[in-house]
């Protein structure tokens, strides 16, 4: 009798789990799907006061005032500048960790770096920002996407040099010692052995650091002033006012922007885990 | 450990080597060193400048006044109300997300059935898609007339609420849009590091008779200690940053009761052109921020250690 | 090719990993570095192919200096203990490797991974992956990746250490046989006793950086120069015995607690020409004792009593273990073996094989002066 009992919370206890967790799928899910069946709904449905659950009919004009309001452009702009930066980041930072694994530095050059890296990562990136604009006046730097394209180095590259930190440690320097013996110079070394053994890691890298510079927003918002420059968030950010929300065009540009990112990340989840597993982004 | 990591050669001076491979390792710290330079160590020194100066936007130039924009600060109590502000949304969504996160990291790693690893992706989309696209998605949903919420509401017989209208929940309305975008990622951090834990320790555990609670604390919590760390810290720095999502949800409204210091420091220095009291807000911040990173690194760290001694002590009875 | 070592030394901070070393290796000589692990054996190769900058002391290669060169001037190839092989190349990329550096030309470049692979038979292998092979095919892949280069002298650090028991015995013919064939000067470091006495033409013993002592096989089995180097070479180890030194009426004598042994003439001469102290050590293998009273060199007055305290037969010996008052000594004998714990022997020794040391020196007494 107990033991029946028993047996039947059992079963009740692993339906639980199933449970939370179809709770959680939902949680997560509906604003995305909220977003998607908003971008083709008519004005009328949207007010009306039954839930339209899927809209009927179905209209596209709101994808019309997405092209209208100049989001092929910030689509390029987002695009230049997410992929430089990630070029630069991933390019830069591998090569400093790779030197600071590899080889001895005097008075702890090597250990103020990393920690000039945490630091950088910790400051709120709004402080860097009016000094950033004056550095930039200073040097005479104007195009927009340039600026934009070093001022998010300070959100990446730190985030560069630590992940690929991790990478380069788990390869053992006798591939590098045996190309060394063979006559190779350390370029060649570094383009045909090195470079190739950490492979996943600059995917890793460059994954980061695309998804970290296509989302963001406060340095966009304040380099670029006018419409032309502007980038994707930035765009957004416009159809969002303060009493009143364009929210067709808005659910429309946001399916759109997050498209490429999701079928990104479906693609790339294998690296993100592996990375994460690494626990190369932070060393406690 | 130190001892065993080995280095690479570097040769000695007589050698005929090229200039470029004598001074290899510094060529390829020099774009890092250069970039970090040119954008965080000369940004700072002029940051300093600044903060020591008033800005006057009509002729465009910078007077020196000193520490007089400090002492302006210490006497504003907006600026005061925008730290309180992001202490409080620092500390209600790191706590939930951690919360949250190892909750649903620990029951998708004791969960076992086909096509789980699927579901993965799936899981942490909201950290992957724009801030700007999430912000948007829930102003919609938080609309007071037209809001997908508020309809439900209705429709199963409460009344509306102003989610981001009324001053009594309007952070916490703020904090559940960054649950919704960050709990992914805890999740994501904690599952990666359950998942580097060894079968074998839960066996021996199971072998040993430990409730799935003993086994929680002696086994997962001490061997996960370091991905909680992690996501502690950066969770806690990350939601020091609050500017987005109060710009487009609430405008920092209703009143002050939504404005963080990055907004604060944001509308000083660009919408009303303070730029040395912007300034010198940033540099208050960063103090604060530093200040909270390194003591909050220190308690968990010690907290650790202390946990660690008396789950220890526990697991000899 | 000549490699020359003098006064090498090297220290990873507080730690001395080789003290002082010099050196001579002959043109086509298959030499070992032998000594445990942490001896500095290692260390020295690396300070040889330039993988290590040595504090002090000068390496030639033939009659040049090569101190500051970088590794690849050296013209030295090295096999490393992990081999080394990358992991994203190909078997024929990884051969080919040393070539492309060199930058040669591609049909010469095939032509001689081709030659390489035929001679070590590994041309069915030539387009898979180091992860697809096994232990011994890895480790031929690395020989090749050495021999391709024709370098003047070749490394290897413990080429060996990862196959399992059957293939390290036959890779120990095999690379023997190849480093003749080649005729390139071979250093070559082992931990391994029976690696160093069977494939070295000269072994050199290491320990605590330092160098203990070079010479044959032989040399180091029947002439060890000290205590380390006596107690290191051999299997199961010599034995050592405390043991007072005397000469009496023009004969020479080693008292023990409970025995006295008379020995050769020649040996007693030469001890006493170095010895200065008369409390002395000595030393004896035990394949250099037997069980029972024997004629011959066994002689009547070597036999020492002693007590059987644990046996364990070997297969092809017996090894067993004998109480000499509070020590241990152990002696091989052939099967089969009656005798049980706790019964009482006499033990008589070989004294043509016996060996002597000072105690404080630890040097060899039984060395002709002129070294």
């Amino acid at each position: 009798m107990h033991k029946v009992l028993l047996g039947k919370t059992r079963k009740a206890d692993k339906l639980v789990p199933y449970l939370i967790l179809a709770m959680v799928l939902l949680f997560t899910l509906f604003p995305l799907y909220w977003m998607i069946i908003t971008s083709f709904k008519t004005p009328l449905e949207f007010v009306a006061r039954d839930i339209a659950w899927i809209p009927t009919p179905i209209t596209l004009g709101h994808y019309g005032e997405v092209v209208e309001e100049g989001f092929m452009r910030f689509f390029v702009n987002t695009i230049i500048i997410a992929v430089f930066s990630t070029i630069l980041a991933v390019t830069a930072g591998a090569l400093a960790a790779y030197s600071l694994t590899r080889f001895r530095f005097r008075a702890k050059f090597d250990k103020l770096f990393l920690l000039w890296a945490i630091i950088v990562r910790i400051i709120p990136p709004i402080v860097f920002l009016t000094p950033l604009f004056i550095t930039f006046r200073e040097l005479g730097l104007d195009d927009v996407r340039l600026r934009l394209i070093l001022s998010y180095q300070v959100y990446v590259l730190p985030l560069c040099v630590w992940l690929l930190l991790g990478f380069f440690r788990d390869v053992p320097i006798e591939f590098e010692e045996a190309a060394q013996v063979d006559g190779a110079s350390r370029i060649f070394t570094l383009r045909t052995v090195v470079f190739p053994l950490i492979a996943p890691g600059l995917v890793a890298a460059a994954i980061f650091s695309i998804i970290t510079t296509w989302n963001e927003f406060i340095y966009a918002l304040i380099f670029a002033r006018v419409s032309a420059d502007f980038t994707i968030p930035v765009g957004i950010a416009t159809l969002i006012g303060e009493y009143e929300v364009l929210w067709g065009a808005l659910s429309a540009a946001g399916f759109l922007s997050s498209l490429p990112i999701l079928i990104f990340t479906v693609y790339v989840q294998k690296h993100l885990l592996r990375s994460f597993a690494k626990r190369g982004v932070l060393r406690g | 450990m130190k001892e065993n990591y080995r280095f690479l050669v570097e040769k000695s001076q007589e050698a005929t080597v090229p200039w470029h491979e004598k001074h290899f390792k510094f060529l390829l710290v020099f774009p890092s060193v250069m970039l970090f330079i040119l954008l965080t160590a000369y940004p700072l020194v002029h940051l300093i400048y600044t903060s020591l100066h008033r800005f006057d936007f009509i002729g465009g130039q910078f007077h020196f006044i000193g520490l007089a924009n400090f002492s302006r600060l210490l006497g504003d109590e907006r600026f005061i109300n925008s730290i309180i502000n992001t202490l409080r949304f620092m500390l209600m969504a790191t706590f939930s997300q951690v919360l949250l996160g190892l909750g649903l990291a620990v029951l998708f790693n004791s969960m076992k059935f086909r096509g789980k690893m699927l579901l993965l992706p799936i899981l942490i989309l909201p950290m992957m898609i724009p801030s700007m696209v999430v912000n948007g998605i829930w102003r919609i949903m938080y609309s007071y007339e037209f809001g997908i919420i508020n309809r439900i509401l209705e429709g199963i017989g409460f009344t509306r609420i102003g989610w981001l209208w009324d001053p009594a929940i309007a952070m916490e309305s703020v904090v559940l849009v960054d649950i919704w975008q960050f709990t992914p990622f805890v999740f994501l951090v904690l599952f990666a590091g359950l998942q580097a834990i060894p079968e074998e320790v839960y066996e021996a555990a199971k072998l040993d008779g430990s409730t799935k609670l003993q086994t929680f604390k002696n086994m997962t919590l001490p061997l996960l200690k370091h991905h909680l760390l992690l996501v502690i810290l950066l969770r806690t720095v990350d939601t020091s940053n609050l500017f987005d999502k109060v710009l487009v949800l609430t405008g920092g409204g209703p009143g002050f009761t939504t404005e963080t210091i990055s907004l604060f420091i944001y509308r000083q220095s660009f919408v009303f052109l303070n730029l040395g009291y912007g300034a010198a807000a940033s540099i208050v911040m960063l103090l604060l921020v530093i200040l909270a990173g390194g003591s909050l690194f220190a308690i968990l760290i010690l907290g650790a250690r202390v946990i660690k001694s008396t789950f220890g002590r526990q697991s000899y009875a | 090719m000549k490699v020359k070592l003098e006064n090498l030394a090297k220290k990873f901070g507080e730690v001395i990993a080789v003290d002082n070393l010099s050196l001579d290796v002959r043109e086509k000589e298959f030499l070992i570095l032998l000594g445990s692990s942490g001896c500095g054996k290692t260390t020295a190769l690396r300070c040889i192919a330039g993988l290590e900058t040595p504090d002090e002391g000068k390496i030639y290669i033939g009659n040049k200096l090569v101190n500051g060169l970088p590794p690849g001037k050296r013209d030295v190839a090295m096999v490393f203990q992990s081999y080394a092989l990358y992991p994203h190349m190909t078997v024929f990329d990884n051969l080919a490797y040393p070539l492309k550096v060199r930058r040669s030309q591609k049909d010469e470049i095939k032509r001689r991974v081709k030659g390489t692979a035929e001679l070590l038979e590994i041309e069915n292998l030539l387009g898979r992956k180091p992860s697809q092979l096994s232990g011994g095919q890895a480790q031929r892949v690395a020989l090749g990746r050495a021999i391709i280069r024709e370098p003047r002298v070749f490394l290897m650090d413990e080429p060996l250490a990862s196959l399992d028991a059957k293939l390290r015995a036959y890779m120990r013919a095999e690379l023997k046989k190849l480093q003749k064939d080649l005729g390139v000067t071979t250093i070559y470091v082992t931990h391994d006793q029976v690696e160093a006495m069977t494939m070295g033409d000269r072994v050199a013993v290491m320990s605590q950086g330092k160098l203990m002592q070079v010479g044959s096989s032989e040399e180091l089995y029947n002439y060890p120069r000290n205590l380390f180097v006596a107690g290191f070479i051999g299997s199961p180890s010599m034995n050592f015995i405390d043991v007072i030194f005397e000469t009496r009426s023009d004969k020479f004598f080693l008292r023990g607690k409970d025995f006295q042994i008379e020995l050769p003439r020649r040996l007693g001469e030469m001890a006493l020409n170095n010895a200065k102290d008369f409390k002395v050590l000595l030393g004896i293998r035990p394949e250099h004792m037997v069980i029972g009273n024997h004629k011959g060199h066994y002689t009547e007055d070597t036999s020492i009593k002693a007590e059987i305290y644990v046996v364990e037969p070997l297969g092809r010996d017996v090894l067993v273990n004998l109480r000499l008052g509070d020590l241990t000594l152990r002696v091989l004998t052939p099967p089969p073996f009656g005798a049980k714990m706790g019964d009482n022997i006499q033990l008589s020794l070989n004294t043509a094989k016996i060996h002597m040391f000072d105690r404080k020196t630890e040097q060899s007494l039984l060395v002709t002066k002129q070294a």
